[in-house]
């Protein structure tokens, strides 16, 4: 698979139009999946991913055969997600002091339950700001300093929408629980 | 304190799981296709790469930017005179009549014609020109007092090459930029040596 990848790439820097459909065929599922963390829908989602790619292909001579090329690959997919959703984001000055005791508590057993898909679509139904913190805190790994920088915000800031994501998320959990234990009832 | 590292603790759980369940998200690969068609491709030059095209459009742009400035530049270098060096007379003395070639000693008695000045636009706070010589003339013609030239052009010339002479003035050397203000009406003499 990696001869075949770098012959992909080779293609792509000559500037080869299948091997360019190749590149994108071979990103799309994994990388599509990043972006349908950052967007609420899948055309959204795509129109990131196209632009990466654009991205990508456009600049793929700069890839320095370090490290692995998805990674690659996947730090423009989401630095173009980022601008694609950071100006929807609305981060308040003004926040609800950040407060331990009141963090929603939910046992393990109560989401573990929970499948992939069903964990997707409640992180995408999260206010834009918290989404955003979370993804880049849980899934690339930011600090709240990172994530600050990046967004042009306090750390604070950063760590409140993080706490927000999660009690909104275990606050969704709670009622589908509820949902369907009213239905076997 | 304990309390809070619990809920640190089940935090870091939870966050855990979430990761490894968003870590799982993809995308049908069967819509690779769909929306491959929507995408547009970075065009390679012919027989170039997809960089070396883009580096050869930004070259095209700068050069034509650069076309553009020099042309700009000739139009208003063109539409401007140029600005005499201080190393060089402001103005090529006409050879006395019967010389092929003008020498120093034909411009002992050379006059500007004062006239002949390309006037200052209206408004125009300075002009710099190359003036026009006449061979020795006692007197040189007035310039009409309806005419715009009455606001007479200001004039730079190197220093101890020209004197400028008023019909009510006293000759005397100008320095570099000296200006002949807007104010005089009459005509006015340099005469060069």
């Amino acid at each position: 698979m990696e001869q075949r990848l770098e012959n992909i790439i080779q293609g792509c820097i000559g500037g080869n139009p299948s091997s360019q459909k190749m590149l994108y065929n071979y990103c799309f599922e994994q990388m599509m999946g990043v972006c349908l963390r950052y967007h609420h829908n899948m055309d959204d989602a795509a129109a990131s991913y196209n632009e990466a790619m654009y991205k990508v292909l456009a600049k793929i001579d700069q890839y320095r055969q370090e490290g692995e090329f998805l990674g690659w690959v996947r730090r423009i997919v989401v630095n173009t997600c980022l601008n694609a959703v950071r100006h929807a984001a609305r981060y308040s000055s003004v926040l609800p002091p950040e407060n331990e005791a009141e963090n929603i508590h939910i046992s393990p057993e109560a989401y573990s339950q929970l499948n992939h898909k069903e964990v997707l679509r409640l992180v995408q139904e999260l206010p834009a700001a918290s989404a955003l913190v979370f993804n880049l805190y849980i899934m690339e790994g930011y600090t709240h300093e990172q994530i600050a920088g990046q967004l042009g915000i306090a750390p604070g800031t950063s760590k409140w929408h993080l706490n927000h994501a999660r009690n909104v998320l275990k606050e969704k959990i709670k009622c589908m629980q509820r949902d369907e234990s009213v239905k076997n009832a | 304190m304990k309390v809070l590292r619990m809920h640190n603790n089940a935090d870091e759980q939870f966050d855990q799981f979430v990761k490894k369940q968003l870590e799982q998200t993809g995308a049908d690969p069967a819509l690779a296709q769909h929306y491959f068609e929507q995408m547009q491709l970075p065009q390679p030059s012919a027989g170039g790469s997809v960089t070396a095209a883009v580096k050869s459009s930004w070259w095209r742009f700068w050069a034509s930017m650069a076309v553009v400035g020099i042309v700009s530049v000739a139009l208003y270098k063109a539409s401007k005179p140029a600005l005499p060096s201080t190393a060089a007379p402001v103005v090529a003395l006409p050879p006395a009549p019967g010389k092929q070639q003008a020498d120093k000693s034909d411009s002992a008695a050379g006059y500007i014609d004062a006239p002949a000045l390309p006037l200052p636009a209206p408004g125009a706070s300075r002009q710099v020109t190359a003036l026009p010589v006449i061979p020795p003339a006692p007197l040189l013609p007035r310039v009409p007092s309806d005419s715009p030239a009455q606001r007479l052009p200001l004039v730079i010339v190197p220093q101890t090459q020209a004197t400028v002479k008023r019909k009510d003035s006293v000759p005397g050397p100008l320095r570099p930029a000296t200006v002949i203000p807007e104010k005089t009406k009459d005509s006015v003499y340099i005469i060069w040596y």
